[in-house]
């Protein structure tokens, strides 16, 4: 069980600086009362006990489950396959993240009926399928990550150009909250996994670059329905 | 009794998410074991182990940021922007940043897949201070751009241009992970703590819409990562190819 060991150390080692900058924060600049003090401290602990739970877990079940799918899916030998199961992956983990959830519901509250909130949920789900797929036809491709992330960027800076600059901030953000807890170590391992087989140029340039698709996928696809309901209203 | 009631305030809320969040996943660890994959019962109990302790982990790792973490980001944005000192939320910014994202868990199991795939060759103690220090940058811009009004593009554009610039003369290992690092950085940590510590500052702040100007940070924080690791990458680079006398093939450079 080196898990254990292993996890608790550096977590304890990675959070003791901001929990004792907050600590310090509070003590001078903030409310210090009892009460507060003391959430701060329970809290933390709580926070510091879940993330070994948390990393020990992900050692244990999501990395090596994601790796070994990975690693067998290029062995039914269809590359549409593969692509077609990447799209579903995609769509069904970003449907359930819970940031995309709040941020859809935050956006809703500032300003009703600007995106509907289930609409936007959907294109964000759609953007991360699509990006997802895209990503392992790279790997399948052994494409170099360039050819991909380039184009890619070039229309996200078309797109932003041409829709409502209202809808930036959102977009670009909708990026950043698709890649959660739980998403990112999950297909991260995947494509590790699947490039353990496929790929055979070089193991790091081709095991890495799923995030990074994944993120941009969201931003274009709420760019694009902020200029289908800028045009339509 | 506040203590523990304030301890526990709305974990129902999170208990939904962790939950609504695993359940995609184990639905397809137990599918793909029944169609295909077949491991042992051993295996996939240990498999199932890992699961739960990870949903478990997580919800006691949100919850704890919620209780602990969030209120001082909001109140410490709030309280500094009022002050007669604001610049002072920069400094102190960049401090938060960069602590949070080396508590990221995300961030943690990026660097143990680096390790793994590049047998130990990436230094990834180096790639998480590099990190850290990116997005330290990108929270202490972020609260300039809260403090002086700057439009998001004026940001954004130039640095995924210079990103995109950069890439020709990095190692093609780390432009990969670079921007994977992106997605990494913004993480539950981060994302919470310092959006609310952003929303914060923006709400105190007289002629700032809070929403407007809340969101967008994580967009910055996503960015800065990927140019560190970047330069990081540049100079790994150059390092190679200044003792390439010795070795030639291990350091192709460009993509």
């Amino acid at each position: 069980m080196g898990h254990w060991r292993e996890s608790f150390f550096e977590v304890v080692k990675s959070t003791a600086p901001i929990v004792g900058m907050i600590v310090v924060l509070k003590l001078t600049l903030l409310d210090s009362d009892a009460t507060s003090i003391a959430l701060v401290l329970l809290g933390s602990i709580m926070a510091i006990i879940g993330l070994v739970l948390f990393l020990v877990g992900a050692r244990l079940g999501i990395l090596p489950f994601g790796e070994r799918l990975g690693g067998k899916m290029p062995q039914f030998g269809s590359v549409a396959l593969l692509l077609g199961f990447g799209v579903i992956l995609g769509f069904a983990i970003t449907i359930a993240e819970p940031d995309v959830r709040v941020m859809a519901r935050q956006v809703d509250l500032v300003s009703p009926g600007f995106f509907p909130p289930g609409s936007l949920i959907l294109a964000i789900a759609i953007g991360v399928a699509l990006f997802v797929g895209l990503s392992l036809l790279r790997t399948a491709l052994q494409a170099r990550l360039v050819t991909f992330l380039v184009p890619s960027y070039l229309l996200l800076f078309l797109l932003a150009f041409l829709a409502r600059p209202e809808y930036l901030a959102v977009a670009f953000d909708s990026g950043g909250v698709t890649t959660g807890p739980l998403t990112v170590p999950f297909i991260l391992a995947f494509n590790v996994g699947v490039a353990s087989v496929l790929g055979k140029r070089d193991g790091v340039s081709d095991s890495f670059g799923i995030v990074a698709l994944a993120s941009i996928g969201p931003v274009a696809a709420v760019l694009l329905l902020g200029l289908l309901l800028g045009s339509g209203g | 009794m506040e203590i523990i009631h304030g301890l526990f305030h709305g974990m129902d809320d999170v208990l939904f998410e962790v939950a609504a969040a695993i359940g995609p996943l184990v639905a397809i660890l137990v599918i793909c074991q029944l169609l295909f994959l077949r491991m042992s019962a051993r295996e996939f109990s240990r498999l199932l182990t890992g699961f739960g302790l990870g949903a478990v982990g997580l919800l006691l790792f949100l919850q704890g940021v919620h209780v602990a973490f969030l209120p001082v980001g909001e109140e410490l944005g709030r309280t500094l922007t009022t002050s007669s000192s604001p610049w002072w939320l920069v400094p102190i910014g960049f401090v938060l940043g960069f602590m949070a994202t080396v508590a990221e868990p995300a961030v943690r199991l990026l660097n143990d897949e680096v390790y793994e795939t590049s047998a130990g060759a990436i230094p990834t103690s180096l790639l998480l201070w590099t990190l850290a220090f990116g997005v330290g940058l990108s929270v202490a811009l972020a609260i300039v751009r809260t403090i002086v009004g700057i439009p998001l593009w004026t940001i954004l554009v130039p640095g995924y241009t210079i990103a995109l610039l950069t890439i020709r003369y990095a190692r093609a290992d780390f432009v990969a992970i670079a921007f994977d690092a992106g997605g990494a950085a913004t993480g539950p940590m981060t994302v919470t703590f310092i959006v609310a510590l952003g929303l914060g500052a923006a709400s105190a702040f007289p002629g700032r819409d809070p929403l407007l100007h809340g969101f967008g940070l994580v967009s910055l924080v996503a960015l800065a990562p990927i140019l560190c690791v970047l330069a990081f990458g540049v100079f790994y680079a150059r390092k190679g190819r200044a003792s390439s006398g010795e070795s030639q093939e291990s350091t192709e450079p460009g993509v």
